[in-house]
């Protein structure tokens, strides 16, 4: 057993960085945690909870109390606005880095000069927690004692989790998002759902009647090349719609889907309640039209009567799904470790999916494929073991 | 030593998406369908005869060959192609449609079609419309005459019929020049301000190919090869089909 204290970098603070990160310093390794925004915490950290009287287990909260974890840990040390520019040696790793350009984001009135005036606004300006709050100073800037990073660091293994991107509805210009203001992705919507706290329709800042979420945006599309399942987007969307059904039981539902992807162990109960509440389509709408006052107007195929019927909608939702990150090819040639066919980090080793191609390199979380916040953490919480494992310290 | 894959159960009867997956690039992903119906809501034919593509796809694959190649929804479709446009797998409905209609018996297909079809075959315009090359010469001669004195900044406008060595060889449906002359002319003009050197061509300048539509091939081929040939004859760089 190695008594000299190891340290590791973690590239990438959302969920599954920031898990491994905290993993690895509560077996006493010191942890270079380096993100390449403003904020720790990722997508994850920009959701809203989905409970409905119950906790509908979405798993948002954990992502807050990780952020807090991490931040209360001494042995992680976090270097926000910074990336990994290039890796040298064999274990142990020189890691150089730099600035990735990334600053707080402006502080709008909301905000004024700390939290206090609108807690949520504000945390949505400065990364999105109030956990965040630390690493910045009065005046909205960095706190550069809590996140200036040096030239290079000293490390024994490197972790990879810099996630995803949420598909860009652009590349599926029949749905118009950007130019119908009212068709927005689930990401707007949880961020809103963050900042205001309820379902708004961007256009006039109302609150919607009649409400649609379309499925499977990006993901199992052979013409985009993305042929998986993202799992995260359907447990999302009826979740993130059961709530606000909950919250306003007057509002109307559907949901267009082509399959819905089965991800807890209670799905069935899950499911069952969702049909009650909303009306499932089994068929995907592709134009998207806007009506005079803001509406959206879109056809779909009834399946039952075999005619196509025209609805008009407050507000569309487009459950946008996991793609590989766009750091991805520029990291993967840094490392030295290679991308699989569908753009995430090759995991070779089928029974550890963390290790890549590289010794003392690893993978965490939607760098690897795409997986829910719990699925991430677990990544994260394997990755870690490997790590401690060829550190020699389990 | 190639490997042989194993075959389960006895030979399948072959059905039409067989055959119609035989002729088509990778199939024309005709097994990958996810039943998503984007095809179907994006379809000006949905609906029609109670038929969609998603369903006219499904009952390929089902091996409903009966229903397939008699279902006169197979005449609605508009060959647009928005449902590949639309479908994550890029499935190729049309082409499916397309052979459908090429098992109809000839005669039973639809009349105007069908008519369209054997008229331009009866000359050498390949115009549905039957109008014949003096007659295509003979209004575009007149059109530009009276545009040119009425439009002085016109006055130079050309609209050359098998000028020999023109780099674009431009083709028209043979609709305008019978029923809305005048609008031949915007097409001219922005060719003319653009300082494009193109022609017409006595031979083959109709540019609707009904016979495509009505799914007869050897039709189609020979009004497809009488029009390049001509482009071809007359020395011209690109074929501009403005169909
Ligand atoms: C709209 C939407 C809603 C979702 N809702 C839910 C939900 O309710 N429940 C659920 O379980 N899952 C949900 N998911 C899935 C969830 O977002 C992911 O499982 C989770 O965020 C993955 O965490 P991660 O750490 O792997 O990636 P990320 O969240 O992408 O974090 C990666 C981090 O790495 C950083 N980074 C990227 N490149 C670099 C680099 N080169 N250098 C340094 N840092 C870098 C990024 O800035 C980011 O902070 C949702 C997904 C979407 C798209
Ligand atoms: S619904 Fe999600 S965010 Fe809300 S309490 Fe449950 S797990 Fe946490
Ligand atoms: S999780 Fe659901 S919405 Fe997302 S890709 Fe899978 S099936 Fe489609
Ligand atoms: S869009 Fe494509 S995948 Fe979807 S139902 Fe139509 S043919 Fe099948
Ligand atoms: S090509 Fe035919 S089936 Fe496809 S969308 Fe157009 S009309 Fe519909």
């Amino acid at each position: 057993m190695n008594s000299q204290t190891k340290k590791v970098m973690v590239i990438g603070g959302g969920i599954a960085g920031m898990t491994a990160a905290w993993e690895l310093a509560r077996a006493g390794v010191e942890v270079a945690l380096v993100e390449k925004a403003a904020f720790l915490g990722g997508y994850s950290i920009q959701y809203a909870c989905k409970a409905t009287d119950q906790c509908q287990q979405c798993g948002a909260c954990g992502v807050e109390k990780m952020l807090a974890n991490v931040i209360g840990e001494p042995r992680i040390r976090v270097y926000l606005a910074a990336e990994a520019a290039a890796v040298a040696g064999d274990g142990p790793f020189t890691v150089t880095l730099r600035a990735s350009g990334n600053q707080p984001e402006a502080i709008d009135a909301a905000c004024g000069k700390g939290y206090e005036k609108d807690p949520a606004a504000c945390a949505a300006a400065r990364g999105y927690s109030i956990h965040n709050a630390v690493f910045y100073k009065a005046d909205g800037g960095f706190d550069p004692r809590r996140v200036a990073a040096p030239e290079s660091v000293e490390v024994d293994a490197v972790v990879v989790a810099t996630g995803f991107v949420p598909f860009n509805p652009d590349e599926k210009p029949t749905y118009r998002y950007r130019q119908v203001a009212n068709v927005v992705t689930g990401l707007d919507l949880e961020r809103a759902k963050r900042v205001y706290g309820d379902v708004r329709r961007p256009s006039d800042g109302a609150l919607p009647k009649k409400m649609a979420f379309i499925q499977c945006v990006g993901s199992r599309d052979e013409r985009l090349g993305h042929l998986w399942c993202s799992q995260a987007c359907c447990p999302y969307a009826l979740r993130s719609a059961l709530a606000t059904r909950f919250k306003h039981p007057e509002l109307d539902i559907t949901v267009f889907y082509m399959d819905i992807q089965n991800t807890t162990n209670s799905f069935d109960t899950f499911y069952e309640q969702c049909r009650q509440s909303m009306r499932f389509v089994r068929t995907i709408p592709v134009d998207m039209y806007e009506t005079e006052d803001g509406g959206v107007r879109t056809r779909f195929m009834a399946e039952e009567d075999g005619l196509p019927v025209e609805e008009i909608f407050d507000l569309v939702v487009l459950s946008v799904g996991i793609m590989p990150g766009n750091d991805n090819p520029a990291l993967a040639e840094m490392l030295g470790i290679g991308l699989g066919a569908e753009g995430f980090f090759a995991r070779p080793d089928l029974l550890n999916t963390s290790a890549t191609v590289r010794n003392g390199l690893f993978v965490a979380g939607t760098a690897g494929g795409p997986m829910t916040i719990s699925g991430s953490m677990a990544s994260a919480g394997q990755s870690a073991a490997a790590v401690l494992q060829y550190l020699g310290r389990a | 030593m190639s490997e042989e894959a194993i075959k389960l159960g006895g030979k399948k009867k072959s059905t039409f998406m067989d055959k119609v997956k035989e002729l088509l690039p990778e199939g024309g992903n005709l097994n990958l369908c996810l039943t998503c119906g984007a095809c179907s809501s994006g379809c000006p034919a949905t609906g029609l005869e109670g038929m969609d593509p998603r369903k006219f796809l499904r009952m390929a694959a089902l091996g409903m060959d009966e229903e397939i190649t008699t279902s006169p929804w197979v005449w609605m479709c508009t060959m647009c192609q928005r449902c590949i446009y639309v479908c994550p797998m890029k499935i190729d409905i049309p082409q499916l449609v397309y052979n459908a209609r090429a098992a109809w018996p000839r005669e039973k297909r639809p009349k105007g079609i069908l008519g369209s079809c054997d008229m331009a075959l009866r000359n050498e315009s390949g115009s549905a419309m039957g109008t014949s090359p003096d007659d295509f010469r003979f209004v575009v001669e007149d059109v530009l005459e009276e545009y040119r004195e009425a439009q002085p900044e016109f006055a130079e406008m050309q609209a050359p019929i098998d000028k020999q060595g023109a780099e674009f060889f431009l083709n028209q449906n043979s609709r305008e020049p019978v029923t809305e002359p005048d609008e031949l002319v915007p097409l001219w003009k922005i060719l003319h301000l653009a300082g494009i050197d193109w022609t017409y061509g006595s031979k083959g300048w109709g540019g609707e190919n009904y016979c495509m539509f009505l799914a007869d091939d050897d039709a189609w081929k020979h009004l497809a090869t009488n029009t390049v040939q001509h482009a071809d004859e007359l020395g011209c760089k690109v074929y501009l089909n403005t169909e």
